[in-house]
């Protein structure tokens, strides 16, 4: 069952994945050429007093990247099965339509790690060549954040989607504003450190969320 | 089994508008069944009921013995569902769709599936999407076949089809649900259709179920009289006798369940004065006219 459900998720996503893909890559190539641009044309003292004492994020490209990602991962795979109720097909399935729903997302989850891991991994080595450790670590803790609020946007967008009533979906896009900003208050670095668990444990809470929506379609409940 | 379908006393409202009330209605093994009414009767919305994708306010329906709410994989296995307007996974093509069905159904049987296809002017990666409704109704009923289930749900099949792929889609069924002893369940605003393809009619108005019986009484009780008012009443009002009535001037028009013989006893009891009195025929599309009105 499950390599059917992936098989059609990933018809689906397969060119938002490369895309996505591809962005990161290039924004990563373009904040570390930017970093080697600094350190060998202008003035690298008053660069590192920046980053040291200000509070300066070379990295503030990628901020809004891995919510753009989310998104866009969500929307590919998620409004084709709402034009024209096309879950009907999906619910139709000889298998626990929840776990249809939970493999769907699974899916979509999957691929959105894959981007973030092999991205965080990119930005820490890339990091290393400039940076001493202490700097490019702290920078992993704040972009961290960034990266579990392309998770929940995945979530809260695959279940902003599947939702059938549009007063709802209203509703839950102005709560889902309010809590992404949270994710986006890092003014300086490692500003979320102490609630990094919790976020990561709401993030893990959101992911089966689809499933709420997803019944109410099911279940044909306008109201 | 006897029914593959029981379906007692539905009722459903869309906020304070009721689409019907204590509906009932049963399709035997093996029978084709199908439901009419015009727009806003409550078609889709039974079939939305039947495949648990809505919950009635009151009432049940048994699909192969299980609920209808909670249908489990094996039963849901063993139903075609056929979605309005022939709708599939039309970001992929044909044999994608068909390796990603195949993994489903243990049963899967995919030789029918691409001889049908083999008849379509597509081109071998052709998307779904870029297909013609016609070309997306045989890939729709091709996956349906391969899928081999007892029972087939098909909810306005002929939507979107120009007449030749609908004769296509009509024969090819009938054939096949007697070949095979399927059941299955079609509605279609096409009256026309249904006059080849259906054992059982159940028609339905604004205020329920107007009619239900096989196909044969229905055709051969419900009849259309015409005549010619001398006088008497502008209007007669429906009861046991009177279906639906019009009239235009003096020209009269009378559907009814009774014979020619009792029509006029009842005319004649009613003080009306008629003349130049007939039987019309009529087919289906007549008929649904007739028992549902022209409003």
């Amino acid at each position: 069952m499950v390599k059917s459900i992936f098989y059609k998720e990933w018809l689906k996503i397969r060119w938002a994945f490369l895309a996505m893909g591809i962005l990161f890559a290039g924004v990563l190539i373009y904040i570390y050429a930017s970093v080697g641009h600094t350190f060998r044309f202008n003035e690298a003292p008053g660069y590192w007093y920046n980053i040291i004492y200000r509070g300066v994020k070379y990295y503030s490209f990628l901020q809004y990247l891995p919510l753009l990602a989310g998104l866009v991962i969500a929307t590919v795979q998620f409004v084709p099965e709402i034009q024209r109720k096309r879950i009907k097909l999906t619910f139709h399935l000889p298998v626990d339509e929840y776990n249809v729903l939970l493999a769907m997302t699974g899916i979509g989850y999957v691929s959105l790690l894959v981007i973030f891991i092999v991205s965080a991994l990119c930005f820490l080595a890339a990091g290393y060549v400039f940076f001493p450790s202490n700097i490019v670590h702290s920078a992993l803790g704040t972009i961290l954040p960034w990266y579990l609020l392309g998770l929940s946007a995945y979530s809260l967008a695959s279940y902003i989607i599947l939702e059938p009533m549009w007063k709802r979906r209203i509703l839950y896009i102005l709560f889902a504003v309010g809590f992404g900003k949270l994710f986006l208050n890092a003014w300086f670095y490692n500003i979320y450190d102490r609630v990094l668990l919790i976020m990561i444990v709401v993030t893990l809470l959101l992911s089966v969320s689809v499933i709420y929506s997803g019944h109410r379609f099911k279940k044909g409940v306008y109201k | 089994m006897e029914y593959a379908v029981e379906c007692r006393n539905l009722t459903h409202y869309y906020g304070a508008k009721k689409v019907y009330e204590n509906m009932s209605f049963n399709i035997k093994t093996g029978s084709i069944l199908g439901l009419l009414g015009k727009n806003g009767t409550g078609k889709t919305t039974t079939i939305n009921i039947l495949n648990g994708f809505l919950e009635p306010k009151a009432g049940e329906c048994f699909i192969l013995g299980e609920n209808s709410q909670y249908l489990s994989p094996e039963i849901k296995s063993r139903v075609g569902f056929l979605l309005e307007g022939h709708i599939q996974y039309d970001f992929m093509n044909i044999y994608q769709i068909e390796k990603f069905y195949a993994q489903f159904y243990p049963q899967w049987k995919k030789e029918p599936y691409y001889e049908l296809m083999s008849k379509l002017q597509i081109t071998e990666k052709q998307k779904i999407s870029t297909m013609s409704c016609g070309q997306q109704s045989q890939v729709a009923l091709g996956l349906i076949l391969a899928q081999d289930p007892d029972l087939m749900i098909m909810d306005d099949f002929s939507m979107g089809l120009d007449p030749g792929y609908r004769r296509l889609f009509v024969e090819f069924l009938a054939e096949y649900g007697k070949a095979e002893n399927k059941t299955i369940f079609v509605t279609s605003h096409i009256i026309q259709d249904m006059e080849r393809l259906i054992d059982d009619v159940v028609i339905m108005g604004y205020e329920g179920v107007l009619h239900s019986s096989s196909m044969e009484y229905f055709m051969n009780h419900f009849r259309q009289y015409d005549f010619l008012l001398k006088d008497g009443p502008a209007f007669l009002e429906k009861d046991d006798v009177v279906v639906n009535f019009d009239r235009v001037k003096n020209h009269a028009e009378m559907y009814s369940f009774q014979n020619p013989e009792e029509v006029k006893k009842y005319l004649k009891e009613k003080g009306i004065a008629f003349d130049n009195f007939r039987e019309v025929h009529m087919t289906l599309e007549d008929a649904f006219i007739g028992i549902t009105g022209k409003y």
